[in-house]
């Protein structure tokens, strides 16, 4: 935690998009608006400023999974600096965005700005404990208890900031995408949560603390 | 950057070097390095041999999340403020682990270029590998995500050529990594060394090129 702490309070994004000479480069993305598609040349990798984005990959058999729903300050498009030819998913705005686009080798050498890497390391290092989690959520629990980590993650409980209660318009497509189900499987599921009074419908999605229930259980 | 950053510098013999604080230790095959729940304090790397990194659910049921070798770092969610192990480490054969305390990790990354480039490059690796893993998990049946298993434990993709011979490695922990039982791995394996994919003895496997075919096919 205090490590945390400490490569947070070492790095000022602000200042960051001054120093390097990129402010320029914030781009503007209206809800629904691909920024890069899956099989794109991947030569950046993009930082969000405000707006929320999601990261989905479709396979072959036309199936799509999303990987990723993220908020301002994140980074996304790191394949660009593993050297990855093509981008392997697909972004999507799910709000307004404005995104910062670093180009790869302007990207490299800010890393070797001891604050933006230091920054940097820890982005991604949470964001591999997420994936891990993901992973391990998938490996061990069924789908029911998957949507509601997923809507319980969403909400940002467990964030030191406090749970935000409403959710944002998320279709049921893009739930089953995250759990990895049909989007009948969710709906059953929604209702059921609803039954219960675990989450309700009123201008938004409200999700109560009694669903935690539902992922606490054995 | 993981490829091209690779040879000019060596993260071993850094983070021998004096000047360093560590500790190297010798583990036996089976011995555990770190076990899930204990306090985090501490980044880990492979310097010979190799580890499996799981977790165990409430119910008593393990998960592998990853299967590391020489080069690579693990324990590193010390860093992004995880104060206890999320999951276990064991030693699937004799290893030699650097062990390198939380706040001595984050003062070297912060102060030596070319150790965050590397440790960047490794994040960024299994930030790949974390999400391909997921995917699998999300798209593909059983019989292709153990047919995967098994080519990537061979090193198909790898620079390097693949290694063929795979050591002995348990149906039951082929079924940990797959996220099905050892019933079913039992049942592919033989499925496939019909087919020719494979051969096995007691103690290891050979995985043949024609194995792709089970992952390429839809």
């Amino acid at each position: 935690m205090a490590a945390r702490k400490r490569i947070a309070a070492a790095f000022d994004p602000e200042a960051f998009l001054k120093s390097s000479g990129i402010a320029g480069k914030v781009r503007k993305y209206p809800p629904d608006a691909v920024v890069f598609s899956q099989g794109d040349a991947c030569n950046s990798v993009y930082y969000i400023q405000r707006g929320t984005v999601k990261l989905s990959v479709l396979a072959s058999t036309g199936k799509e999974a999303v990987v990723g729903i993220l908020g301002p300050e994140a980074f996304f498009g790191e394949g660009a600096l593993a050297d990855q030819p093509m981008r392997l998913a697909t972004a999507t705005a799910l709000t307004a965005c404005a995104l910062v686009l670093v180009p790869r080798r302007q990207m490299t050498r800010l890393l070797h700005q001891h604050d933006v890497a230091d920054r940097f390391i820890a982005y991604m290092l949470a964001r591999n404990a997420r994936l891990e989690e993901d992973l391990v959520d998938q490996l061990f629990n069924a789908s029911e208890k998957r949507l509601a980590r997923t809507l319980l993650l969403l909400a940002r409980f467990g964030k030191p900031e406090g749970p935000r209660r409403v959710l944002p318009n998320l279709s049921q497509e893009v739930l089953a995408d995250m759990v990895g189900t049909t989007r009948s499987r969710v709906n059953f599921f929604m209702n059921k949560f609803r039954k219960l009074g675990f989450i309700e419908y009123n201008g938004g999605l409200r999700i109560h603390n009694s669903l935690l229930s539902v992922v606490l259980h054995e | 950057m993981a490829s091209r950053r690779k040879p000019s510098f060596d993260a071993q013999a850094f983070l021998e070097s004096a000047g360093v604080a560590r500790k190297i230790v010798e583990y036996r095959r089976g011995d555990a390095i770190f076990s899930q729940g204990e306090v985090s304090d501490r980044v880990l790397y492979i310097q010979k041999g190799g580890v499996k990194l799981s977790v165990l659910s409430k119910s008593g049921r393990e998960a592998v999340v990853g299967m590391l070798g020489p080069g690579e770092f693990f324990g590193e969610g010390c860093l992004a403020g995880q104060p206890r192990r999320v999951g276990s480490a064991t030693a699937i054969t004799g290893s030699t682990i650097l062990s390198v305390k939380k706040w001595e990790m984050v003062r070297l990354l912060h102060k030596q270029h070319e150790l965050s480039d590397r440790f960047i490059a490794h994040v960024l690796a299994r930030n790949i590998r974390i999400e391909e893993d997921l995917l699998d998990q999300l798209f593909n049946s059983n019989e292709k995500r153990l047919a995967r298993t098994l080519l990537l434990l061979a090193r198909y993709g790898k620079q390097d050529k693949p290694e063929r011979v795979v050591p002995r490695i348990s149906q039951d922990l082929l079924a940990q990594i797959v996220g099905t039982t050892r019933a079913r791995v039992n049942f592919f394996l033989k499925r496939f060394r019909k087919l020719g994919f494979i051969e096995y003895g007691h103690d290891r496997f050979e995985v043949n090129s024609s194995l792709l075919s089970v992952v390429l096919r839809d």
